[in-house]
């Protein structure tokens, strides 16, 4: 598979693995990590009435799991996604493999859509909790 | 004593100068991002010069603003919650946003490094959207903090 290829559709995936588990953190209640910037300390409960931080924790979380997924699309490209893109794929050959222009468009739009609609229900998440919708 | 809050105004300061060269360097990006879309392909190398500049500005901006972050919480956020938390609502969705960028610059900046935009065209299905949801990001984070300091100005 060209190099150009490889990074388009793992650069696809971690952008859209990125949205879509950050957003994992507002779905369901996943522990994650806070920090208590008066305490210099972390800590994986949400204590009421103290200021803490989890941002840090929720985009850890998001980086580490888009992270984890995109490893396994890479070597699962490196190994034998070739030959099953090759399936999907007009260019014949596995080893000559390429993401065809479709593929490439359908990909770039299916990406876009997800990230978009992650931004939105971000947006709506904290207009909702702070009453500004 | 909150981490790094002797230094928050100087960090602010510098957070606030990387501000100025990333909107400045990713605005001009989008103009020729937009220049693709028209078919015109003359300035690749210019287009790849912003991006390479946005990448680092938005790296700073980044960090900077996670080290001042503790003494914002503490210090500024509180005024907000309490007497107008729709305002920490803004502020939120920036903080949001913000961490999906710094992935989507990552991506944006080893995307464009991989190909050439006259020679890949379909490759920009992606590309163009990215660049226009980090503008949506950055002036939004820009618009709201401007308009959050002129409310704690205000007061």
């Amino acid at each position: 598979m060209k190099k150009s290829d490889t990074t388009y559709i793992i650069g696809s995936i971690f952008s859209a693995m990125t949205a879509f588990f950050y957003c994992c953190t507002m779905w369901f209640p996943i522990k994650l990590p806070r920090y208590y910037p008066l305490e210099h300390t972390w800590k994986w409960v949400n204590e009421k009435g103290v200021p803490s931080q989890g941002w840090y924790g929720m985009q850890a979380f998001a980086f580490l799991a888009a992270g984890i997924v995109t490893l396994v699309v890479y070597f699962f490209l490196k190994r034998g996604g070739t030959a099953i893109l090759a399936v999907f794929s007009r260019a014949g050959s596995p080893c000559h493999t390429t993401l065809t222009p479709a593929q490439t468009k359908i990909l770039g739009v299916v990406v876009t859509l997800i990230i978009v609609v992650c931004m939105a229900y971000m947006l709506y998440y904290e207009f909702d909790k702070w009453g500004i919708f | 004593m909150v981490f790094l809050e002797n230094f928050y105004s100087f960090l602010l300061l510098v957070h606030l100068f990387a501000t100025f060269v990333l909107v400045g360097s990713m605005t001009h990006n989008l103009f020729r991002v937009v220049d693709y879309l028209r078919g015109k392909f003359n300035r690749e190398k210019l287009e790849l010069l912003y991006v390479n500049v946005s990448l680092w500005a938005y790296v700073i901006v980044y960090v900077i603003g996670a080290l001042i972050y503790p003494a914002f919480r503490v210090r500024i956020r509180p005024d907000f919650d309490q007497a107008i938390p729709w305002a920490t609502g803004l502020f939120e969705v920036k903080e949001h946003w913000g961490a999906v960028g710094l992935a989507l610059f990552f991506v944006y900046y080893f995307l464009r490094k991989s190909f050439q935009p006259n020679s890949e065209k379909e490759k920009l299905f992606l590309y163009v959207p990215l660049c226009f949801l980090l503008n949506i990001i950055l002036w939004y984070k820009v618009i709201v903090s401007c308009y959050l300091t002129l409310l704690k100005g205000s007061w």
